[in-house]
């Protein structure tokens, strides 16, 4: 890689590059398909796209690559790592690469909840959002339709309305989720305005505790385990495929919570009378924006300004609208600008119904936007709610001590965190 | 005459066992030291700073109930898996010293599970163990939710160390077949004139002719379990449910990994390091004693 750039030097003004990208399937035909297309439309700068791995692996696989100064120009990091990729120092925050190299970005463009989860403090943008999802449901309408159901459901009691009715008419997985975090404690949190940690979700300054043991979320979760108990919410793990999405598409469950980028595994299976709507919130509650998931672009530090030219023109390239658009027509992918969301939505028969659904998730608005959780060890934290979920679904405690748990030991990650990320000469944050 | 191998010069010996010497350096001696190093601080993990703790991320680790879980699923999965697999592996190779037919073909055949990899025992094992389709589905006809390893711990227990042991089975097999091997016919088959049956015969002859056998097998065993689980782990359970399978192994991977805790995952790994060494220190002293005795 070194050696590579050294070569290019010679012919000045133009560049090679490496992109890391963690897909398989659509997304990573439609990732190929940008890349290819970059360096067919100019001659100047070349991208080369690689494929280290999942999500982790590919974080993994950019932190030690970093250390061994092998790190590439521009990486995707899935969410979760936004608040460690932001305190790295190993970052150039695409913002200041893309005014330096003489690129006028229209950031304000960028859909407020995607600008409020991806920006810094002064309202910055430190990483290119490249690839949102968000939750919604997912709904087999001719099985509805079978047990008696019209409306679709638009609040959590509507759903439990709706399962009930399903069972009765002999739907043995009325609703199916892979109980995962990002959707049960995440998303319906966001939607809903309940902040899953203090600091604003930890977007103010690093979180100091949690706060999901109490109120909504726990209050949700109770309701969950009751549907779970009764059979209305049926766990992936308990039906044949094992995959939620998979037995949603197999008509073994007639509902579904998922991503919208589940949308070509949903649609390649053909099932008739297929609606996809937001995920529902709670009777009387006011509809907040859902989480942006997905990736994000960063360009990492160490190269020189053509290897940087050469990201920055890719950059804009992927920021065209007809790219975006691309992106999202093969994969269920959201747009991130309001322009493009508003061209999908005027031509929506075009589009995956997910996106439809998922544009008006992500950019409901009750006056402020919400904003999505960017926390220290949050990935450790999501295994510490799946665990204690785990039990009280197993019927070992109940919900509320479950939650308890998981917020004690979120509490210590964050502190941990926070002394990690303190400033090496100051005293360490108070315990 | 002095029989020794004369080297030319004093390096040259050295010289030879230099890319060895390397790659134990590079590959075992310097992670470890690493690992021990970084234990002591809270590390960013792009390096671009550390706060010295000193032991503090031992303290939190030896307070914590996850630990304790972990430390007792590793345990559990360790003991069971290598009793399973010393236990299987002995009647198996104990059933071919007898006459049977195919004995050639058995002994390979028997063999064959040890070329298959972890995740991928963990991934046929996820159909076979799925509670609608799977082997033990019945159980839920009889009794609704009676088998469930997502939600059961003990269950999804009992499913990893079956596992665990199936790739357990083939080196204790072919240690064990060996050890049965060596054994001069001449004995067993005075016990057998003189009327002692098979089991006899097994219990008081071949059972202590290949102890240090199963001496080593059950080290081997051990060391494997305590270290190599966590591939099976990864694709079958990711620890749970709860954290009854998060074994330490894999509770390293996890920490370090997914959370991006090198520090804590550093501590946990030490403290695994150290198991293993005691463990190791006791073994090697058996095997002093057992090498006079046999």
């Amino acid at each position: 890689m070194a050696l590579l750039l050294v070569l290019a030097v010679p012919h000045a003004q133009s560049a090679s590059f490496e992109f890391w990208s963690s897909h398989s399937g659509p997304m990573a035909q439609a990732v190929r398909q940008l890349c290819a297309g970059f360096n067919a439309a100019q001659k100047q700068h070349q991208v080369r796209c690689v494929t280290p791995g999942s999500y982790e692996q590919t974080m993994q696989k950019t932190i030690a690559a970093y250390r061994a100064a092998q790190q590439p120009a521009l990486v995707e990091i899935y969410d979760v790592g936004t608040l460690d990729m932001m305190l790295s120092g190993a970052i150039v925050p695409v913002h200041q690469l893309m005014a330096a190299h003489g690129y006028h970005v229209d950031w304000q463009d960028y859909l407020p909840a995607i600008r409020s989860y991806y920006t810094d403090a002064k309202g910055q943008f430190d990483s290119l959002p490249f690839n949102v999802s968000t939750a919604v449901l997912y709904l087999n309408t001719s099985r509805l339709q079978q047990a008696g159901i019209n409306t679709l459901p638009a609040t959590w009691s509507e759903l439990e309305q709706a399962a009930r009715q399903l069972r009765a008419a002999g739907q043995t997985c009325p609703l199916v989720s892979d109980f995962n975090p990002w959707i049960l404690l995440e998303q319906v949190s966001t939607i809903e305005g309940a902040p899953l940690a203090d600091q604003d979700n930890g977007h103010r300054s690093l979180a100091t505790h949690y706060l999901f043991d109490q109120g909504l979320h726990l209050r949700f979760m109770q309701q969950v385990q009751r549907w779970h108990q009764q059979h209305l919410l049926v766990e992936a793990a308990a039906t044949r495929t094992g995959r939620h999405t998979l037995a949603f598409t197999t008509g073994e469950c007639a509902m579904l919570l998922d991503s919208t980028s589940a949308w070509h595994a949903v649609a390649r299976s053909g099932l008739p009378g297929l609606a996809v709507l937001p995920l529902p919130v709670h009777a009387g509650s006011a509809r907040h924006n859902s989480v942006p998931g997905g990736a994000s672009l960063w360009v990492m530090k160490g190269f020189d300004d053509q290897v940087y030219a050469a990201v920055a023109a890719f950059i804009a390239y992927l920021q065209q609208p007809q790219n975006q658009r691309l992106l999202v027509r093969q994969t269920g992918y959201l747009p991130v600008t309001r322009q493009v969301a508003a061209q999908i939505m005027d031509d929506a028969g075009h589009y995956p119904a997910s996106v439809v659904a998922g544009i008006h998730s992500l950019d409901a608005n009750a006056g402020q936007p919400g904003v999505g959780p960017r926390l220290g060890f949050f990935p450790q934290l999501r295994l510490a709610w799946t665990e204690q979920v785990q039990t009280a679904l197993a019927g070992q405690q109940d919900m509320a001590s479950a939650l308890a748990k998981a917020r004690r030991r979120g509490d210590a990650l964050l502190q941990r965190f926070r002394l990690t990320y303190a400033p090496a000469d100051s005293p360490a944050p108070q315990r | 005459m002095d029989t020794r191998p004369a080297f030319p010069a004093r390096w040259f010996p050295l010289l030879l066992a230099a890319p060895q010497m390397l790659i134990v350096f590079l590959f075992f001696l310097w992670p470890a030291v690493k690992a021990i190093a970084w234990s002591f601080y809270l590390v960013r993990p792009f390096g671009n700073g550390s706060r010295f703790v000193g032991l503090d991320n031992y303290l939190r680790i030896l307070t914590d109930d996850g630990f304790y879980a972990s430390l007792r699923a590793t345990l559990v999965f360790t003991a069971g898996s290598t009793l399973l697999a010393v236990t299987l592996a002995l009647a198996l190779a104990a059933c071919l010293e007898l006459d049977v037919r195919a004995k050639r073909l058995l002994r390979s055949i028997f063999i064959w599970p040890y070329a298959v990899a972890g995740v991928v025992v963990g991934i046929v094992l996820k159909v076979l163990i799925n509670p609608v389709t799977g082997l033990l589905a019945f159980l839920n006809h009889l009794w609704p939710g009676l088998w469930a390893p997502h939600l059961a711990g003990q269950q999804a227990m009992l499913v990893l160390i079956a596992a665990f042991a199936w790739t357990q089975v083939p080196l204790n097999f072919i240690l064990f077949s060996a050890a049965l091997q060596r054994i001069p016919a001449d004995l067993t088959g005075a016990a057998a004139i003189d009327g002692a049956g098979p089991w006899r015969r097994f219990m008081d002859i071949q059972l202590p002719m290949i102890a240090p056998a199963l001496l080593l097998a059950g080290v081997l065993n051990v060391i494997e379990a305590f270290t190599h689980g966590f591939g099976l782990v990864d694709a079958l359970t990711q620890g749970g449910p709860g954290r009854s399978t998060a074994i330490l192994a894999y509770q390293i991977y996890s920490d370090g990994f997914i959370g991006l805790d090198l520090s804590g995952s550093s501590a946990l790994s030490v403290i695994l390091m150290l198991f293993i060494v005691a463990l190791t220190v006791l073994q090697l002293r058996f095997f002093r004693q057992g090498a006079g005795r046999w």
